[in-house]
């Protein structure tokens, strides 16, 4: 650390002291302030200050808050639509439904045509017998 | 809130301030995006807010000082003139090179003091300076700041001052 300095004097140093909100000497503060050279002290150091803080611009432009919000809604959206996209790409290749379909497209079915088509063969024969277990309709 | 997000929401605006006197606002906006990243990539000191503060803008003035000596180009001002102020551009452009003509270290001091509102033991801490020099150092660059700017150009900054309470 740099130790060399020179001592600011009086009356500047309790008008610094009592603008910059260190301790201050009161008797000190009130002694320059009685002074023309105090106060034009005064006068200069708030001047100084007020337009070293208005000839700039006074905010961050870019709002970070705002802005982390929208990176993280776009990003929310981005991850939602890879995600759903994996998860249909991952789900067509293993869902036993699409491969089963997937399997029957490659099969070849072959139809003869000069044959007539035929009834399947019955698994179970109902008997019916009049005025037992059937009734013609007028008879209702 | 983690820490980080803390302090980005407590100084962001000093710091882009404190940073726009050094190397104008637009490489401002940059660096003060770069210290904050810094700040959340580095454990924060976990002792009081000054302390914190004063972490904080030693970042940021370290950082300052590298993209000076990238650069090699003296802070750019100009820009800031076109700001909307309550101040004529004269006095901005007065203010400017006065400032300009201050060593490198007051104007540091001077800026962290008025535009960043550090005190002097933050100021010290973050600069490497005791407090009895940032004590020396800003009563030089407010009297060198004084005698460079006219009594005209003080006079209206002052009016200016008085017209906005």
């Amino acid at each position: 650390m740099t130790t060399t300095h020179t001592p600011v004097p009086e009356p500047f140093a309790a008008i610094a002291a009592f603008l910059d909100g260190e301790r201050v000497d009161t008797a000190a503060l009130k002694h320059a302030l009685s002074t023309d050279e105090g106060r034009d002290y005064l006068v200069d150091v708030l001047a100084l200050r007020q337009s070293a803080i208005e000839m700039e611009p006074v905010a961050f432009p870019i709002p970070p808050a705002a802005q982390r919000r929208r990176l993280a809604g776009v990003t929310a959206a981005a991850i939602a639509i890879v995600a759903s996209a994996f998860g249909y790409v991952v789900g067509g290749q293993t869902d036993p439904i699409g491969r089963s379909s997937a399997s029957v497209s490659s099969v070849e079915a072959v139809v003869d045509v000069s044959m007539p088509p035929q009834a399947p063969e019955p698994t179970e024969i109902v008997r019916l017998l009049s005025g037992v277990n059937w009734t013609t309709s007028g008879e209702n | 809130v983690g820490t980080s997000h803390l302090l980005f929401a407590t100084y962001r605006d000093g710091v882009f301030r404190y940073l726009s006197r050094i190397v104008g606002p637009a490489d401002a906006s940059d660096l003060t995006q770069e210290v904050f990243l810094r700040v959340s990539r580095s454990a924060a000191p976990e002792t009081n807010a000054g302390e914190q503060r004063a972490w904080v803008f030693r970042i940021a003035r370290n950082l300052a000082l590298n993209h000076r000596r990238d650069t090699d180009r003296r802070p750019q001002f100009v820009a800031l003139v076109d700001t909307p102020s309550s101040a004529s551009q004269e006095d901005a452009v007065a203010l400017h090179e006065a400032l300009d003509q201050l060593a490198a270290l007051d104007r540091d001091v001077f800026l962290l003091r008025e535009v960043a509102g550090l005190s002097y033991d933050e100021i010290a801490s973050a600069s490497e300076l005791t407090a009895d020099a940032v004590r020396s150092r800003l009563h030089r660059a407010r009297q060198q700041l004084r005698a460079s700017l006219s009594p005209a150009s003080r006079t209206r900054v002052a009016f200016h001052t008085r017209e906005q309470r």
